[in-house]
C-alpha cells in the first residue's frame, strides 16, 4: 500500500523503453561506456552539455551567463549546517546513463536499504528499480503512464521532462525559465542554472483544472534526472494543479551533492500545490555518506488571487538546506508552507520559508514541525517580509520542535520585517520533549514505547500531514516511524 | 577606517603601564575587525559607517551640569568622565580612580574581552574608555539604589564609558543608568557594562536612554551569573538618532534566573536596534523576556533576541515575548526571536507579533464617551506599560513613569491610519 501500485511497473517499463529511445536519439547507444565527460566544470563542459541536449542558443547563452556569474560567487557559510568542503571540480557534470556501477541484483544492494523496503512494504519488483538495479525489460507492457499522458494532452496540459520542453515548447521555457529564480539568485541556484541536465516541466493552460495529481513517478525518464534538477511549473490564469515530488521509498543515488531548482509561476486565480516527500540516503548512523540536498524552491503568485502551497516531509539526506518560498505579488494572493523535518543520527536540516508580501490583502501561513533525534540538528529559518505596498497583509507562523535525545539540537531563526502599518504578523514557537506523562499514559494502556512515541509524533505532525494528498499522508506516517526507529531511549 | 582617529583618542587616555599596554592590544583587536557593517548578520539592520564621516575626537572637558533629583545615590558623569560623586556613596566609585585596585584588575574585561567571535565595539571601548562606575557590594551588604547619570554636551565627541558591577554572594543592588545629551547634538556614546553576580546575588538594572535626537548610542551589557543569582533588567529606550543596545547574559550556575524586559519607541527618524542574547550554560536555569516596541513617524525598531541552551543545560526554561506596534506608513519593525537548543529536557517558547492598536478596543472606549485620540493614547499607554509594569519597586516606577509619559508619541488620526 505504500505506492500507488498500479502504475509502478508500467512507469518503470515506460522509463526503460524511453531510456533506450533516448540513448538512441542522442546517438550514443553503441558507445555508452565511453560517454564520459571529464570531471570538473568549465565553459567547454557547459557547451558540451548544451550540445548533447541539442538546446537552442538562448539556453546555452543563459547557462554561460550563469556560469560566469557563478565564478564570481563564494560558497555561503551562514547556515547552521556543517559539512566538509565540496570540491566542485571533482564532480561529473554530465554523466550518460552508466550500467557498470549498478548492482546486478538485490544481493549486491546494501542490506540496510533492503530492510527499509521490507518495513515500508514495497513490492518485490519495485525494490529492484528503487535500488537502481540494472533491470531487464521483463514487465508486462500495458503503459498506464501513456494513458495518463493522453488524458493530459487532451486538456492541453503539458507534462514532460525539461529537455523535452526545451525542444517542443521553447517559447514557454524562454518566457518563464529563471523568471522566479534568476541565474544570479544564489550560489547553488547559479550552479544549477549553468549545469542542470533535466527535470520536470508542467504547463496548465487557462482555466484548466488538472484532473490528477502530477507526479515525477508517472513521468517517463524521471529517475535519472541527475543531481542538478530543474523543475518549472506554470499555472495559467484560473488553472489548478497539484504536483508530487519524490516518493517515500529511499532511492539509491550515487551523487552526493544535489542542487535542484524549482520554479512555480501562478498567474491570476491560479492555484499550485506542491508536495514533497524527501527520503534520500541520510548516511549511516555515524553520518558517513549521505546526500547533501541544497535546493532553491520558489513560487511566484504573479496574478491577483493566486495561491501557492508548499508541503514537505523531509526525512532523508545527510544535510537538507532549503527554503521553499512564496512571492505574493498579486493582490489577495495566498502563500502556504507546511513542513515536517526529521533529523536522526547525524542528519542536519536547515529549512524554512520566505513569504514576501507585496500585493494588497495578501495572506500567508507557515506551519513548521521539526523533530530532532540522535545527534540530529534541525533548524527552522524563515523570513516574513511585508513591503509598504502590502496593505492588510496577514501572516501567521507556528514552528514547533520536538526533542528526542540529549545530543540533538533544535533551532528557530525567524526574521520578521514589517513596513506597512496595516499588516498583522504573528509568530509563535515552542520547543519541548515528549512528555514523560504522555508516554506513561500510553504505556499504561498497553502500547509499546515505540508505538507510543510514534503516536505522539504523528499527532505532533498532524497539521502538516492533513495537507498532503491522501496516499502520501499514509506513507509519510509510516516513513516517520521507520526513520525514528532506535531513536527512543 | 581611519586608524589615526582612534590612535589620537588613545593618547587622551590614562592608566598604569600595564593598562596602557592592554589598551593598545584592544585597539589592535579593533583594527582587525573595524566597525561592524550590515554584512555581519548581527548588524543586518544597522549601519555605523556614517560614524567615521564625523569629526570624532576624545572629549576635551567634562562640564558640570545640573541633574534632576533621583531617589538614591547619584553618580554624575559629563562627557564620559565622573564629575560629581555622591558623598553618601559606600559601594559606588569612579572606575578611573580605582583602575589599579585588585578587584578591577581581576574583573575588568573578563567578560568583554573574551566574547566569542569578538566584538568590535567592546574592543574599542576597552582601548579608549575614559571613566565609568565601579559598583562593588561585598558579602553581607544590601546597597542603596545607585543612579548613574550621564550628560553629553560636546559635538562629535567620542564617549566611551565603562562600568563594572561586582555583587558578591548573597548581596543585592539596584543600578539605574540614565543617559542624556544636549538636544540635537551629534556625538557617539559607546558604553560597556560588565556585571558579575555571585551566588544568590540579585541585581535590578534599569536603563533609560534619552540621548539627543542626533546622537549615536551603542551599548553592550554583559552579565555573568553564578548559582541562584537573579538579574532583572528593564530598559526604556527612547533616545538617540541611531541606537544599538546589546545585552548578553550567561547563566553559568544552576538556579540562575534572568528577566529582560523593556520598551523601545522609535519615533521621528529614530533607529533603535535592540539585541538580547541569553546563554543557558547550566541546568535548571530560567530566562524571561517581555519586550514591547512602538515605531511611528519614520522610525525603525528592531528586536533581535537569541536564547541558546547549551548541551547539558537540562531543565532550562526560556520564554520570549515580543509585541510591536507599527503606527505609520513610513515606519518599520523588524523582529528576530531565535532559539538555539542543544539539550532535550527544556521548555522554550517564543511569541512575536507586529500589528496595530485594536480598533475594536478604540470603539469600546469611544462608545463609553472617550474621545478617539484619548482612547488611543490610553491604549498605547497600556501597551507600553505592560513591560514596565513588571518592575516591582514603587519608588523606581514613580521615577520612571513621567519619562515614559513624555516619550509616548502623541497619537492623532494621521498616525494611526
Amino acid at each position: 500500500m505504500s505506492q500507488p501500485e498500479v502504475s509502478h511497473p508500467d512507469a518503470r517499463n515506460a522509463e526503460l523503453r524511453s531510456r533506450v529511445a533516448d540513448e538512441y536519439r542522442w546517438g550514443f547507444v553503441t558507445d555508452i561506456e565511453q560517454e564520459v565527460v571529464p570531471k570538473g566544470l568549465s565553459e567547454a563542459v557547459i557547451r558540451l552539455i548544451s550540445a548533447k541536449k541539442n538546446e537552442p542558443d538562448f539556453m546555452l547563452e543563459w547557462r554561460l551567463q550563469a556560469y560566469r556569474h557563478w565564478l564570481t560567487l563564494t560558497e555561503p557559510t551562514w547556515s547552521s549546517v556543517h559539512h566538509p568542503a565540496i570540491d566542485y571540480q571533482a564532480i561529473h557534470y554530465y554523466a550518460a546513463p552508466k550500467s557498470g556501477s549498478q548492482p546486478k541484483d538485490l544481493s549486491e544492494v546494501d542490506p540496510e536499504l533492503l530492510r527499509t523496503y521490507e518495513k515500508l512494504g514495497i513490492p518485490l519488483q519495485e525494490r529492484e528499480a528503487l535500488a537502481g538495479v540494472a533491470v531487464d525489460a521483463v514487465f508486462d507492457s500495458v503503459s498506464v503512464a501513456t494513458t495518463f499522458k493522453d488524458k493530459l494532452e487532451s486538456l492541453g496540459i503539458i507534462f514532460c521532462s525539461f529537455s523535452e520542453a526545451v525542444q517542443k515548447h521553447p517559447e514557454l521555457v524562454r518566457e518563464y525559465l529563471g523568471s522566479v529564480v534568476p541565474y544570479t539568485d544564489n550560489y547553488f541556484a547559479t550552479l544549477n542554472s549553468a549545469v542542470f541536465t533535466d527535470g520536470s516541466f508542467v504547463y496548465v493552460p487557462k482555466g484548466v483544472r488538472c484532473p490528477m495529481e502530477l507526479s515525477t513517478y508517472f513521468r517517463i525518464n524521471a529517475r535519472n534526472s541527475g543531481q542538478f534538477e530543474r523543475t518549472l511549473i506554470i499555472a495559467d490564469e484560473g488553472a489548478t494543479v497539484s504536483y508530487l515530488e519524490g516518493c517515500t521509498a529511499p532511492m539509491r543515488d550515487e551523487n552526493q551533492l544535489h542542487a535542484a531548482v524549482v520554479e512555480l509561476v501562478a498567474l491570476k486565480d491560479a492555484r499550485i500545490k506542491y508536495s514533497t516527500v524527501q527520503n534520500w540516503y541520510p548516511g549511516d548512523a555515524e553520518g558517513r555518506g549521505g546526500i547533501y540536498n541544497f535546493v532553491t524552491k520558489r513560487g511566484d503568485c504573479r496574478g491577483d488571487r493566486a495561491h501557492i502551497s508548499w508541503t514537505q516531509v523531509e526525512t532523508g539526506s545527510a544535510i537538507t538546506w532549503k527554503y521553499p518560498s512564496c512571492i505574493l505579488r498579486g493582490d489577495d494572493s495566498v502563500g502556504e508552507f507546511y513542513s515536517v523535518a526529521l533529523t536522526n543520527h547525524r542528519q542536519q536540516a536547515d529549512t524554512g520559508t520566505k513569504m514576501i508580501h507585496i500585493g494588497r490583502n495578501t495572506r500567508s501561513t507557515i506551519v513548521s514541525k521539526g523533530i530532532s533525534a540522535g545527534f540530529g540538528s534541525n533548524a527552522y529559518r524563515g523570513l516574513v517580509k511585508v513591503l509598504p505596498s502590502a496593505a492588510n497583509a496577514r501572516n501567521h507562523t507556528q514552528c514547533d520542535s520536538l526533542l528526542m535525545s540529549d545530543h540533538c539540537a533544535a533551532h528557530t531563526f525567524p526574521y520578521i520585517e514589517v513596513k506597512n502599518p496595516s499588516a498583522t504578523v504573528e509568530h509563535e514557537a515552542t520547543t519541548s520533549k515528549i512528555g514523560d506523562d504522555q508516554l506513561f499514559y500510553l504505556r499504561s494502556r498497553g502500547l509499546s514505547e515505540e508505538d507510543a512515541v510514534n503516536l505522539i509524533v504523528n499527532g505532533f505532525c498532524k497539521e502538516v500531514f492533513k495537507e498532503l494528498p491522501m496516499e502520501f499522508a499514509v506513507e509519510a506516517q509510516k516513513l516517520l516511524a521507520v526513520s525514528l526507529e532506535g531513536a527512543i531511549g | 577606517m581611519n586608524p589615526t582617529l582612534y590612535r589620537r583618542a588613545l593618547e587622551h587616555t590614562i592608566g598604569s603601564p600595564q593598562q596602557m599596554a592592554s589598551r593598545k592590544v584592544a585597539l589592535e583587536r579593533f583594527f582587525t575587525h573595524g566597525l561592524p557593517t550590515p554584512r555581519d548578520e548581527d548588524w543586518k539592520y544597522t549601519a555605523l559607517d556614517f560614524l567615521e564621516q564625523m569629526d570624532l575626537h576624545a572629549p576635551h572637558a567634562a562640564e558640570d551640569w545640573a541633574s534632576e533629583d533621583y531617589p538614591g545615590i547619584v553618580m554624575r558623569f559629563g562627557n564620559g568622565r565622573l564629575t560629581d560623586a555622591d558623598l553618601r556613596s559606600i559601594h559606588a566609585h569612579g572606575l578611573a580612580d580605582h583602575a589599579d585596585s585588585p578587584l578591577v584588575v581581576r574583573y575588568l574585561g573578563r567578560l568583554a574581552d573574551t566574547l566569542p567571535g569578538g566584538a568590535a565595539l567592546a574592543d574599542i571601548n576597552s582601548a579608549l574608555w575614559q571613566d565609568g562606575l565601579l559598583l562593588h557590594v561585598p558579602v553581607g551588604w544590601k546597597a542603596s539604589p545607585v543612579f548613574v547619570t550621564h550628560y553629553a554636551s560636546e559635538s562629535d565627541a567620542m564617549l566611551h564609558l565603562r562600568h563594572l558591577v561586582v555583587l558578591e554572594a548573597g548581596t543585592e543592588a539596584v543600578l539605574v543608568e540614565h543617559d542624556q545629551g544636549t538636544p540635537d547634538l551629534p556625538y557617539w556614546h559607546n558604553s560597556v557594562t560588565e556585571i558579575v553576580l555571585g551566588e544568590g546575588a540579585r541585581l535590578t538594572h534599569i536603563k533609560l536612554d534619552e540621548d539627543s535626537a542626533a546622537a549615536t548610542h551603542t551599548s553592550l551589557t554583559l552579565v555573568g551569573q553564578s548559582r541562584d543569582s537573579r538579574y532583572h533588567a528593564l530598559s526604556l529606550l527612547v533616545g538617540g538618532r541611531v541606537a544599538r543596545h546589546d545585552t548578553r547574559v550567561n547563566l553559568n550556575g544552576s538556579g540562575a534566573e534572568c528577566q529582560l524586559d523593556g520598551l523601545f519607541i522609535a519615533d521621528a527618524r529614530r533607529h533603535i536596534d535592540q539585541h538580547l542574547h541569553v546563554e543557558h550554560a547550566a541546568p535548571h536555569t530560567t530566562s524571561r523576556q517581555t519586550w514591547r516596541g512602538i515605531a511611528t513617524g519614520r522610525g525603525r525598531g528592531i528586536f533581535d533576541s537569541r536564547v541558546v541552551v547549551q548541551p547539558g543545560a537540562q531543565k532550562a526554561d526560556a520564554q520570549q515575548s515580543s509585541r510591536n506596534l507599527l503606527l505609520s506608513p513610513h515606519a518599520e519593525i523588524d523582529v528576530k526571536p531565535q532559539l538555539e537548543i542543544h539539550a532535550d529536557d527544556v521548555r522554550c517558547s517564543h511569541g512575536a507579533t507586529v500589528g496595530q492598536l485594536d480598533e475594536a478596543q478604540v470603539f469600546y472606549l469611544r462608545s463609553r464617551g472617550i474621545a478617539a485620540d484619548t482612547a488611543r493614547a490610553l491604549l498605547l499607554h497600556g501597551f507600553a506599560g505592560e513591560a514596565l509594569g513588571l518592575l516591582k519597586n514603587a519608588a523606581l516606577s514613580d521615577w520612571l513613569e513621567p519619562h515614559l509619559a513624555a516619550a509616548l508619541p502623541l497619537l492623532n488620526k494621521e498616525l494611526t491610519t
